[in-house]
């Protein structure tokens, strides 16, 4: 049967075959040959080993029996697909007697897939890197006797988490929905919230064993090329063999990777890549984790929350004070009640200092080790509840936080004040939005406790400063980390301290040099402009700036 | 260097390097010295020289603005020839340098007598300097939003501490105006000391290549100037209004005493001189900030340097060095006063003399 297949070589067929080596000696392939054993026997060599690799062979009936095979990965396809739209179809078809099938075989995988095959995503592929990484990406390659290319049908299809509310970002109000693992339905969910065919979702694959699918996103007319090119050139020159997280591209593209600051917002927030798409940021998204990055990204920006923007705007600007002044004290607090307690108790009034010196009376340590105690003790009970299991982890705060607290005191090692300050801190801390710059205000605080113990408000601003200097430095793609306080920008200030109301948000944050300025809103230069001009009398004219 | 050179800073962080030069040390003896000078009407000193010095940064920035791409380094060695203009560029670089060791002593006698009592004296001024070594090692775009942030915070605080302090303001504190039997004018070395708190705008010279928009460079300028002489006037008449001119006189830390005299039942800190200390910490620290910049950097350019930052930190020792020979209040004042000599020989002989040889240089090239 193989024999009457074999036809004398047409010279194109020679010309071909040249090519294709040439092509191998320049590293690019191997490519497929014409022989279906070769193929199957290379695959074998290369992926045949595990027991997940399936090879299913079989004949289709065309004006001759012809010998094909299935290869996939069992686990990563739907096998419903397989069955009904790829064995089904292609062994119960019958070709006209008239129809010389065979006669053309380079075209015959061309016209299996345009005649055949009942699957919605199918390609053609002829070399084996590229046909190996596709079967165990959870794709099927079909292999035909004669073709010197393989058909690659999207069968993907696997276990997985459903979309459920994202775990670290909760909110009052907002979108119940988060990230999850896969990919493609988190790229679908951002494709719903925006409807813009200036949308690009570009993938690429990093990881040289993972081969971890990663999504650039961003708004082609919105977002500023170079930051694109950017996040791209850099996303290019990660060498690695296995991408298990984003925050393993977050170590490799960020602008200051010493710092203790984080330059990449993480999110599994849909709503928050969304609303940073549109205001010209780039968000990468990362296979088999939830957590996206989202960048250029300013430092203030890591204590909005994305429910700042879904409550009115004089609830919102109380939010925003509120989270400033815990970052303020998950920073300063126990530095400042150190310093003031050692070096300065004469700056507070004289009764407050009274009180202070009582209920430090026979505390057998010095403050900042009093401290120092406290807040590691905190920060064990804070790791310890996250590593136990849902009902435990609540109850290790429970008993560590008020146990321990109410005993040390009763004992006499730690006075009360202090455990009022160090309780504070700790709940001022929990409340950043952001995971990251949570755990950096907690790693800065212990040396300007340190500081504090040895040269009080003095040390503090000299630590200060230097964290100022530090700050200022430091870019996120080319936006500097303090914008809008500094540089000044008064247009950003709309979205600092204050948030303006939705209609006064004319334009989107300059600080990302967004190719649109305006949001498409009500005609105003500037966002006080705007205030005294409310959306109603506007829309009485009844036309927007961008008809 | 490419990033350096760019040209990246707006006039707002122009005006506010030049507010944060100026506004230091100088500050806080300034209405003592007014006093004695012009008694009760010692505003009126303040204000007038203020206004002398404003005009001789109008010079200054039309000097710089001959020549926009280039700092006074290069300009001057052309103006005046290599061996000329580079000995004037070292003059710039000493001017600059001698600043630094009179701030950090002054800080570190300030610390001393009301933040930190106990600590020894190596340990305030070396940290200080160690911090304006970092901070000047960096380049000018992030010094300037350092310095922008700073000087806001200063001077919101200390007009706000200074404000307060109004409660036992007394307008005849203030009269009689001008009386002939309390001008000591004649009182020179004071008269010239009250100098060294305008000195600042003479940076301009070299920061010019780093404006994005050269031309507004003047406009910044004056706007910095004024609004230093009018923080300065508002301070003396406070000082002045609220002890009178024979206490201001003897007072050491006028503004330190303004805020000692505030009483705030409502709030939660007791004294606020120390708040005003802190806020004043960083003017200072900007003024040292800026100076320790620019005399690593007429020194890199002098040298053709690559990047400034290893003069920063080789000055780094010899600022304490001489920072301890500061003895006391004395010796400050005495080092201040050589300054303020520097300043006015730069600010009215050296820039505008300068200015016409450019002018001359042009006038010439045109006709030939």
């Amino acid at each position: 049967m193989k024999k009457k297949f074999r036809q004398p070589r047409l010279p194109s067929a020679l010309k071909k075959e040249k090519e294709r080596r040439q092509k191998e000696q320049q590293g690019e392939g191997p490519f497929l040959k014409p022989e279906l054993e070769a193929n199957i026997t290379y695959l074998r060599e290369a992926i045949g080993h595990s027991n997940d690799v399936i090879f299913r062979e079989f004949y289709m009936k065309l004006d001759q029996p012809v010998r094909a095979m299935l290869v996939f990965v069992d686990g990563l396809i739907t096998k419903e697909v397989i069955n009904e739209y790829i064995l089904h179809a292609l062994t119960t078809f019958e070709a006209d007697a008239e129809d010389k099938w065979t006669r053309e075989r380079e075209k015959l995988a061309e016209r299996v897939k345009d005649h055949i095959l009942t699957i919605n995503e199918v390609s053609l592929q002829s070399d084996f890197g590229q046909v190996i990484t596709a079967i165990l990406s959870g794709e099927t390659a079909l292999l035909i006797d004669g073709s010197d290319q393989a058909l690659i049908c999207n069968t993907r299809g696997w276990e997985h988490r459903g979309i459920e509310e994202p775990m670290t970002e909760a909110a009052v109000r907002g979108p119940r929905v988060g990230f999850n693992e896969i990919l493609r339905s988190n790229t679908a969910q951002i494709r719903r919230s925006i409807r813009d065919p200036d949308l690009r979702i570009k993938t690429m694959k990093i990881g040289v064993r993972s081969q971890t699918d990663v999504a650039i996103v961003y708004l082609a007319s919105i977002a500023k090329p170079e930051i694109v090119t950017e996040v791209e050139e850099r996303l290019k020159k990660i060498k690695i063999d296995g991408l298990l997280e984003s925050a393993y591209i977050q170590e490799y593209i960020e602008d200051s990777p010493g710092s203790i600051f984080p330059t990449i917002q993480v999110t599994e927030r849909v709503d928050r890549v969304v609303a940073g798409l549109l205001e010209g940021k780039v968000a990468v998204l990362t296979d088999n984790t939830p957590f996206a990055l989202i960048m250029p990204v300013t430092f203030w920006q890591l204590y909005y929350a994305a429910e700042d923007y879904y409550h009115r705007w004089p609830l919102a600007i109380l939010l925003r004070l509120i989270r400033m002044i815990a970052f303020f004290f998950s920073l300063y607090l126990p530095a400042l009640f150190i310093a003031f307690a050692v070096h300065n108790p004469e700056l507070i009034p004289f009764n407050l200092a009274i009180k202070i010196a009582g209920t430090r009376e026979g505390i057998p340590f010095p403050v900042f080790l009093e401290g120092l105690m406290m807040e590691l003790a905190i920060e064990i009970i804070r790791e310890a509840s996250v590593r136990l299991p849902g009902p435990f982890g609540q109850t290790i705060g429970i008993v560590g936080g008020f146990g321990l607290g109410d005993a040390a005191v009763r004992a006499g090692l730690i006075s009360p004040i202090m455990t009022i300050v160090v309780a504070l801190t700790a709940i001022s801390s929990f409340a950043a939005p952001s995971f990251g710059v949570a755990i950096t205000m907690r790693l800065l605080r212990f040396p300007l406790m340190l500081v504090a113990q040895i040269s009080g408000l003095y040390g503090l601003s000299i630590a200060t400063i230097v964290l100022l200097i530090h700050l200022a430095g430091i870019r996120s793609f080319g936006v500097p980390y303090l914008s809008p306080l500094v540089p000044l920008n008064l247009s950003d200030l709309k979205d600092f301290l204050v948030v303006v109301p939705r209609w006064a948000m004319i334009n989107r944050p300059l600080a990302y040099e967004p190719l649109q300025i305006d949001r498409g809103g009500i005609k105003a230069q500037t966002w006080w402009e705007a205030l005294f001009k409310p959306p109603q009398r506007e829309r009485k004219g009844g036309r927007r700036k961008d008809e | 260097m490419n990033s350096q050179s760019a040209r990246s800073l707006s006039s707002r962080q122009v005006t506010l390097i030049i507010v944060g030069f100026t506004i230091g040390a100088g500050i806080l003896t300034l209405p003592s010295a007014a006093a004695e000078l012009m008694g009760a009407s010692g505003w009126v000193w303040v204000l007038a020289t203020g206004l002398l010095f404003t005009g001789a940064a109008w010079v200054a920035v039309k000097f710089a603005q001959q020549a926009p791409g280039e700092t006074l380094v290069e300009y001057s060695q052309k103006l005046l020839g290599k061996p000329l203009g580079i000995l004037y560029s070292l003059f710039f670089a000493a001017y600059f340098f001698s600043f630094l060791p009179v701030e950090t002593r002054v800080l570190q006698e300030l610390v001393n007598i009301s933040l930190l009592p106990t600590a020894p004296t190596w340990f305030v001024s070396g940290s200080f300097i160690f911090v304006m070594a970092y901070g000047a090692s960096r380049d000018i775009k992030q010094l300037a939003q350092v310095n922008e942030l700073l000087i806001e915070i200063a001077l919101l605080t200390g007009v706000f501490v200074v404000i307060l302090a109004w409660q036992h303001f007394e307008p005849k504190n203030l009269m009689p105006f001008l009386a002939q039997d309390q001008l000591h004018l004649g009182n020179l070395k004071v008269g010239i000391g009250t100098a060294f708190a305008y000195a600042g705008f003479q940076s301009i010279n070299l920061i010019l290549p780093y404006i994005k928009q050269p031309q507004e460079a003047a406009k910044a300028t004056l706007k910095a100037l004024l609004t230093v002489v009018g923080v300065y006037t508002f301070f003396t008449i406070s000082v002045i209004g609220v002890f009178g001119y024979k206490e201001t006189m003897a007072i050491a830390w006028s503004g330190l005493e303004l805020a000692k005299s505030v009483n705030l039942e409502a709030i939660i800190l007791e004294r606020l001189d120390l708040i005003l200390l802190i806020a004043w910490l960083s003017a200072i620290y900007t003024t040292g900030l800026l100076t320790y910049y620019m005399a690593a950097l007429t020194l890199s350019k002098i040298w053709r340097l690559p990047s400034h930052a290893p003069i920063v930190w080789a000055m780094a020792p010899l600022i304490y060095y001489l920072s301890t020979l500061l003895k006391n209040y004395f010796t400050w004042n005495e080092w201040s006063f050589y300054i303020s000599l520097l300043t006015l020989a730069i600010s009215f002989v050296f820039t505008p003399l300068l200015y016409l040889l450019s002018l001359l240089k042009k006038r010439g090239e045109r006709s030939g």
